[in-house]
């Protein structure tokens, strides 16, 4: 048994820094951060041009020579730097499914436009009543003939269960509304779950679609969330596809579902959260003085409390270099994956909530106001406290998790109707 | 990274485990309170060759590490088996680089029993020493001595206690033996109190997890409403997050136990983290496990015949002795925690922490 963290990436580190150092403004971090958008434009180009988003791609579908291990040390890096790149997460994750699932000719036809940074991808599924049930979406779509001339063939597309590119055209009319459809706002498509078939259970009624951004009836409206991300609203009203943009077989959207969620849990992104507050914290509790001229950290509450917080954050790593080993032994460690999402972010809440106590009146102040003030680390507490809300919901929400937990790990009996 | 067993570590594991649950069931347990101490069970555990397992082979021991010592902890703590291994296993190992043959043989035969006071003594006592009701020979820093004690009485007076527990204070008679002075001597005391408490972890972890088992057992056989309460969401949610801050503690005490068998000289800033990491998690751990399985069993818990009820008796009492009288986490051991914080604070770091790269040569088994 050891405890050994080594670094399979470490022979690219300093190549990745190196590219980072020349092609990453500055200034762009902090530009995410104020615009609430977690893609950059200009870094995505850069990316697909240096070839980055197509290494380990097949080359057929445009993936490139570039060295994986050298990407995915550049993705780190540019992590490392406060510069996200969540639309490219959203639109990998999809092309991966599409490779999985999709025919020949829509592999060539949406994989290659990817890795070549010109198709960006968001991800609807969540709508207004349907977020962790995911299955109960409701926004329809309805097969309707080719020509566009009105009513559709009887009905709705009950029936209509052929193998993808098989025997059934025509196109589809997708009506209703999607919420959080992050990076909307950049992408060129949303990869849009809807119901196809009323009549059945809800599971074995969806199908997917790639729908253009650029469709007459799609709109997006942004929405503010307390953490400064800003996300969307999207809406299809009467937005028509053709049926090359269904992704998977009709109704066959809950397998295609499952394949799209492996990649979204990311139980292969196993590199370690690098958490940095108990530093920060100690590093300002040492600096900081109170009225008495003592410093913070002197204070043994306060050293205890920072000592929680670094504690947590160690169990949260040891976490997940367990999930980064099981990986490499091929195994797929979803119960492990839930444990630390659940442990990390529910912890982080309170640490968060517990450096604003700490820091007193310092741990309010905005960023902006942070260079005239001298905020701690440059305000980030603040904000960090704002983002830590959102954490425990998206991307499998805590309560599921436990769920998850509960069920596979500690063999209770499914405690929520299917 | 790899986080399996040795071959024999998990022989070791499922020895004692067996060994564990038909010699200290909870009759025993109860028997033996209010001391704590079962004194065929020890002999029985001495007899096995526990407490001499870490102990070098050239001193009669096993030569085995932290890692085997803290699966032998883990499971203890699951059976509550009142028995001192964990300070037997401690004070033998700071005895044996310490103390000469005449000392250890009788202790690695296991016809002796030493213990580790926790805290340095202060004016002619070492306080609250956790086995120092029962133990022969205490084990204790004052100043820059390091003290072995021959206790006149045993069993001494023991202090009635939350975990039943033989706890005593020790006086420290005139006639005494200075194993070392100065700082090698402080340095090995306080290495052999983080040694006590990380061995103290895994055995909260141990209490922990089979508080966890008797709670699932039990709402996986209670109904009301008409339904098995295993099916409520909130009995549910309660147990994951108990399960998943177990994984997190286990993690945790086997890094600790890890860390000290791979270490060679000073602690690395990196090191002592997580034994007192390993501390930290394990007092609030098992007391919420606990309490939430005994929330769970509902009135049952309250009867005495509820082995439930054992469970969150030791669980807090236990740290609490290596605690300067905080009620729950000892501030010396955060204080340490976070003062290394500082130290890596203050220097430029690269990002991420790494364990020390130098591959020394450990007794880490594979």
């Amino acid at each position: 048994m050891d405890f050994w963290e080594s670094d399979d990436l470490a022979a690219h580190r300093d190549a990745a820094r190196a590219w980072a150092d020349a092609n990453v403004r500055p200034e762009w971090a902090a530009e995410q951060v104020r615009t609430g958008c977690h893609q950059t434009p200009e870094l995505h180009a850069r990316l697909a041009g240096d070839g980055i988003l197509g290494a380990g791609w097949p080359p057929e579908y445009g993936g490139t020579d570039v060295d994986l291990d050298f990407a995915r040390a550049v993705f780190d890096e540019l992590a490392r730097r406060g510069v996200e790149a969540d639309g490219w997460s959203t639109t990998s994750m999809v092309a991966h499914t599409i490779l999985q699932v999709a025919t020949e000719e829509q592999k060539h036809a949406y994989i290659p436009a990817v890795l070549r940074g010109e198709m960006l991808i968001a991800l609807g599924y969540s709508e207004p009543d349907s977020g962790s049930d995911v299955a109960a979406a409701k926004t329809t779509a309805v097969r309707v003939p080719s020509d566009g001339t009105g009513a559709p063939p009887g009905g709705t597309g009950a029936g209509g269960t052929g193998a993808s590119g098989t025997g059934a055209s025509g196109d589809w009319v997708i009506n209703g509304q999607k919420m959080f459809t992050s990076t909307a706002q950049l992408a060129s498509h949303v990869f849009v779950l809807a119901r196809t078939n009323p009549d059945v259970p809800k599971h074995k009624g969806l199908t997917l679609f790639l729908v253009p951004t650029a469709s007459e009836g799609y709109a997006c409206q942004p929405i503010y969330t307390l953490g400064g991300q800003v996300t969307n609203a999207t809406f299809y009203a009467g937005v028509r596809v053709p049926d090359r943009a269904r992704i998977g077989g009709v109704d066959e959207g809950w397998s295609v579902m499952k394949v799209a969620l492996v990649y979204e849990r990311g139980f292969g992104s196993s590199t370690s959260l690098e958490q940095t507050l108990a530093r920060d914290l100690a590093a300002w509790a040492r600096a900081a003085r109170r009225p008495n001229g003592t410093a913070v950290f002197d204070d043994p509450l306060t050293a205890e409390r920072i000592g929680r917080i670094a504690v947590d954050e160690e169990v949260t790593r040891v976490m997940s270099l367990r999930l980064g080993w099981l990986a490499q032994r091929g195994e797929l460690p979803q119960i492990e994956g839930s444990m630390r999402k659940l442990f990390w972010t529910e912890t982080i809440q309170r640490h968060y909530s517990d450096a604003l106590d700490i820091l007193g009146a310092d741990g309010v102040l905005a960023p902006g106001a942070a260079a005239a003030s001298g905020a701690p680390a440059g305000g980030e507490f603040e904000h960090d406290f704002r983002a830590a809300v959102v954490t425990t919901v998206y991307g499998g929400a805590s309560e599921i998790l436990r769920e998850i937990i509960a069920e596979r790990r500690l063999g209770l009996p499914r405690s929520r109707r299917a | 990274m790899n986080l399996d067993f040795t071959d024999e570590q998990r022989a070791l594991r499922e020895t004692l485990r067996d060994f564990f649950e038909k010699e200290s069931p909870p009759a025993v347990v109860r028997a033996a309170e209010p001391l704590g101490f079962d004194a065929a069970l020890w002999r029985t555990v001495a007899e096995l060759g526990l407490p001499a397992i870490a102990i070098p082979e050239d001193h009669g021991g096993a030569g085995a590490g932290s890692v085997e010592l803290a699966i032998a902890a883990e499971l203890l703590g699951r059976s509550l088996a009142p028995v001192p291994l964990i300070e037997a296993a401690t004070a033998g190992r700071l005895l044996a680089s310490h103390a000469g043959g005449a000392v250890l043989e009788p202790l690695v035969a296991g016809e002796r029993l030493a213990t580790l006071a926790l805290h340095p003594a202060v004016r002619d006592v070492a306080r609250l020493v956790p086995a120092g009701a029962v133990a022969d020979l205490v084990v204790v820093l004052r100043e820059d001595a390091l003290l072995l004690i021959e206790q006149p009485v045993k069993p001494g007076p023991a202090i009635p206690n939350l975990g039943a527990m033989p706890l005593a204070d020790c006086p420290i008679p005139a006639d005494l033996v200075v194993l070392a002075r100065g700082p090698e001597a402080v340095a090995g005391y306080h290495l052999a109190v983080r040694q006590w408490r990380l061995l103290t972890a895994a055995a909260l972890v141990g209490i922990a997890s089979r508080a966890l088992e008797i709670g699932l057992d039990y709402v996986l056989q209670r109904r009301a409403f008409g339904v098995l309460i295993a099916s409520f969401q909130t009995i549910q949610h309660r147990l994951a997050d108990n399960a998943t801050a177990i994984d997190g503690a286990r993690l945790l005490a086997y890094e600790a136990a890890w860390a000290d068998d791979v270490q060679r000289g000073p602690p690395p800033p990196a090191w002592p983290r997580c034994r007192s990491c390993s501390r930290r998690r394990r007092r609030s751990g098992p007391r919420r496990r606990a309490c939430t399985s005994t929330a769970v069993t509902g009135t049952r818990s309250n009867t005495t015949s509820s082995s439930t009820s054992g469970g969150p008796r030791p669980g807090p009492s236990w740290p609490a002795t290596a605690g300067p009288g905080t009620r729950s986490w000892p501030t010396s051991c955060m204080t340490h925690r976070a003062r290394r914080t500082i130290d890596r604070a203050g220097r430029t770091t690269h990002r991420g922490r790494r364990w020390p790269t130098c591959r020394t040569t450990h007794r880490g088994r594979r």
